[in-house]
């Protein structure tokens, strides 16, 4: 016992009790129901946990197949492919807009940023208030001007671009704010060294902003687009998947087979998950390359 | 090496500690739900039923009711159960939980798996079906002889909704709810239309839409959503002679020259006619109602609340009949009682269900609700009678048919198939093709259909 206080009374033990909250939330909510969905993957059993049989690769073969599955995949890989280019496009240009420290661009990085602190449930159900086609306030705006009034969330094809506007505006700031903070730890002698050489604004921020700046947008770009991959809360709140399964992604499929339609299939939906992971795991592994790679050529 | 073995009895000790974190999340007591106190610790309200029961020794017996009544009604329902609690009886006291439905079909089937589900849920038959299929849901046939209550009492329909393919009653009525057309006389006063005389068939539904439609000025004839809603569009198929499943021999019967004709006529209405908005859900179609701007929308009672809330003049009556027959659809709310329910939590349970089917609550909530009453002696009721909307109801709620009876999969046949059929067509689809693909997908579902 003696020896057990010792241990912890020294600092690289003391280290342990301190991560242990962290560890043990990690744990409970993130390893064992990551471990538990590679285990349910492999069995017939559904949500009442009832008559588990193992089922061996099943389930991954009839993901195979599955038509529903290779449109929601469709699905996500659009939402991915416009918002992620969009959401980092945007806070790039706006962050080199407001990296300066003056009291207006620091007022405006707050409001660009304010959007992030509200959950994207409560967005979702406030846009979805403002872009109702009949008793939106939008539309009285479109009606007032003498513009058609547009479906957005109930027009099978507006429905995934009002998503992703409605995405990138709430997300933009988060990223933004790193990449201020890239920005403004890049050493100001390279500009003054390159204006001195004559270079103008745009030079300056192809050759010495962008470059410098890759360590901080890699980290945007990939965790963008696990997050992207991952797209739910939003789509249950406005559209349910809708209309015509034009916005149902992976992330809302799997919620659908485990958890809303009979008989609430919790293999099949595990085993997409697995599929959805290997999935993410794969294309963040390849854009860390990229990135890295790009880093080391900069340097 | 002394680093090493504190280290592993460190790990040690923080899994220990974690098991027991992970036990506490759990449930804390393997006799579940139950939370059993004698009488006197309720500190019951002297109630009208008798002072007697206040202090008596008998045991009280807690029961947890899980439902999804946030509207207007769930108010009256809280303060039935209040009343109930404070009678005592029965020594039952009822914990009701009231969630928005979604939530509460996200929560039963975890809680039934791991032993936490309430002794007593209400939910419509579609829902039931997956629970009564893999027996998460008791049987309750031994409710009339157990309590002492005559069969014969209910209507036949609303018997009808909560009972398995087999006959089994899984289900007790709590209320009856047959779909009805609701109209906006103000409005068919506007477009010059008889005010007290509803459409009695498609063509003059129809006729009617068009007239009471007038973009300008944001108005609608008629709310067709494409989900969240009642079926509305079964009296359509059914009155013109067709269907969706036969439950005979497990088949879709949906790929037919009726259902399409039936269902282009529908396509008609929203994407050329522009009678309803395109795409909108039964919530939306809601909204417009109560705020006067569309002229029908064939629903559930519910909205009868709200249309008096917000001095709607509005009339209620049977959908139209189709070219063949008049199809009146009949669903309900039913008790059901989950598994893992103890012997004595259910007959709580079952004392409950007693006093909500006596004469006076059920006439209570038909009142109040607009609901047609479920037993034969309440709809004779002079008051009920009397009460024009409720006794229009009546009439209707005796002649009713359920929809995909006795199915299990009737719940995802409808949102899974149907549903999404509809919002297909009023997308624009081609019709044919759709049904065609979509009946299909019908026979698919069928398939884990028990035969």
């Amino acid at each position: 016992m003696a020896k057990v206080v010792r241990f912890f009374k020294k600092p690289e033990g003391a280290a342990y009790l301190f991560i242990f909250p962290a560890l043990a939330i990690l744990l409970v909510f993130t390893v064992v129901p990551l471990a538990t969905t590679f285990v349910f993957s492999v069995l017939h059993m559904d949500i009442f946990l009832q008559g588990a049989a193992f089922a061996g690769l099943d389930k991954f073969r009839k993901l195979l197949g599955d038509e529903r599955l290779w449109h929601a995949l469709r699905n996500t890989v659009y939402f991915t492919a416009l918002q992620v280019p969009l959401q980092i496009g945007l806070a790039l240009a706006v962050a080199v807009f407001v990296s300066r420290n003056t009291l207006l661009r620091k007022m405006l990085r707050s409001v660009y940023f304010l959007p992030y602190v509200c959950s994207l449930t409560a967005i979702g159900i406030v846009w979805s208030f403002l872009l109702d086609p009949q008793t939106g306030l939008y539309m009285h705006v479109l009606d007032q001007i003498g513009l058609p009034r547009l479906a957005f969330l109930r027009d099978p094809e507006l429905a995934m671009p009002t998503v992703i506007a409605m995405t990138v505006w709430r997300n933009f700031g988060y990223s933004m704010v790193i990449l201020i903070a890239g920005i403004q730890g890049i050493p100001q002698t390279y500009y003054e060294a390159a204006q001195m050489d004559g270079a103008g604004k745009f030079r300056q921020f192809a050759s010495i902003t962008l470059p410098l700046l890759v360590p901080a947008l890699s980290f945007c770009v990939i965790t963008a687009t696990i997050m992207a991959l991952q797209v739910f809360d939003q789509i249950f709140v406005t559209t349910q998947g809708g209309p015509v399964r034009a916005t149902e992604t992976v992330v809302y499929y799997i919620y659908l087979t485990g958890f809303k339609l009979a008989p609430f299939d919790l293999g099949y939906a595990s085993a997409i998950s697995v599929f959805l992971f290997l999935v993410i795991m794969a294309i963040t592994l390849t854009m860390n390359r990229y990135f890295l790679n790009r880093e080391v050529s900069g340097n | 090496m002394h680093v090493y073995r504190s280290l592993r009895i460190t790990m040690t000790a923080l899994m220990a500690v974690l098991l027991l974190l992970a036990a506490a999340c759990g449930k804390s007591s393997p006799d579940r739900a139950p939370q059993s106190s004698s009488g006197s610790s309720g500190d019951p309200a002297p109630a009208a039923s008798g002072s007697e029961t206040a202090e008596s020794p008998a045991e009280k017996v807690t029961i947890s009711f899980w439902n999804g009544f946030t509207g207007p009604d769930g108010d009256l329902l809280k303060t039935i159960v209040d009343e109930y609690n404070a009678s005592n009886t029965d020594h039952v006291e009822v914990k009701m939980d009231i969630m928005p439905w979604d939530q509460l079909f996200q929560k039963l089937p975890p809680a039934i798996a791991t032993n936490t589900a309430p002794d007593l849920v209400v939910m419509w038959p579609g829902a039931a079906r997956t629970y009564i299929e893999n027996r998460t849901f008791l049987p309750l046939d031994d409710y009339f002889e157990k309590m002492g209550v005559d069969r014969s009492a209910y209507t036949e329909a609303s018997l009808d909704f909560g009972k398995g393919r087999t006959g089994t009653q899984y289900m007790l009525p709590m209320q009856v709810q047959p779909i009805y057309l609701f109209w906006n006389k103000t409005l068919f006063k506007e477009a010059g239309l008889d005010p007290d005389r509803p459409p009695a068939t498609l063509e003059e539904l129809e006729e009617y839409a068009v007239k009471l439609t007038d973009p300008a000025k944001n108005r609608f004839g008629l709310g067709l959503p494409v989900k969240g809603s009642p079926a509305y569009f079964v009296p359509f198929i059914k009155g013109n002679g067709g269907d969706f499943v036969d439950t005979e021999n497990l088949k879709s019967v949906l790929n037919s020259p009726e259902n399409i004709a039936t269902l282009t006529w529908l396509q008609d209405l929203v994407v050329n006619k522009k009678v309803s908005p395109a795409g909108a859900t039964g919530a939306d179609m809601d909204k417009l109602m109560l705020s006067g701007q569309m002229g029908m929308f064939i629903t559930g009672p519910w909205l009868v609340g709200g249309l008096r809330e917000n001095n709607i003049d509005f009339g209620v009556a049977p959908p139209p009949a189709g070219s063949k027959r008049q199809f009146i659809e009949i669903d309900g709310i039913g008790f059901s009682i989950p598994k893992g329910t103890g012997e004595k939590e259910k007959e709580a349970a079952y004392k409950f269900i007693r006093f909500w089917s006596s004469k006076e609550t059920v006439k209570r909530w038909s009142l109040a609700n607009g609901f047609p009453p479920f037993l034969i002696e309440v709809m004779e009721d002079p008051d009920i009678q009397n009460d024009p909307l409720v006794s229009s109801m009546s009439a209707m709620g005796d002649s009713g048919e359920p929809f995909l009876r006795g199915l299990i999969t009737a719940g995802t046949i409808s949102d899974d198939a149907l549903w999404p059929m509809i919002e297909l067509i009023q997308a624009g689809r081609d019709v044919a093709e759709t049904v065609k693909s979509v009946s299909d997908h019908i026979d698919e579902i069928l398939k884990s259909e028990p035969r």
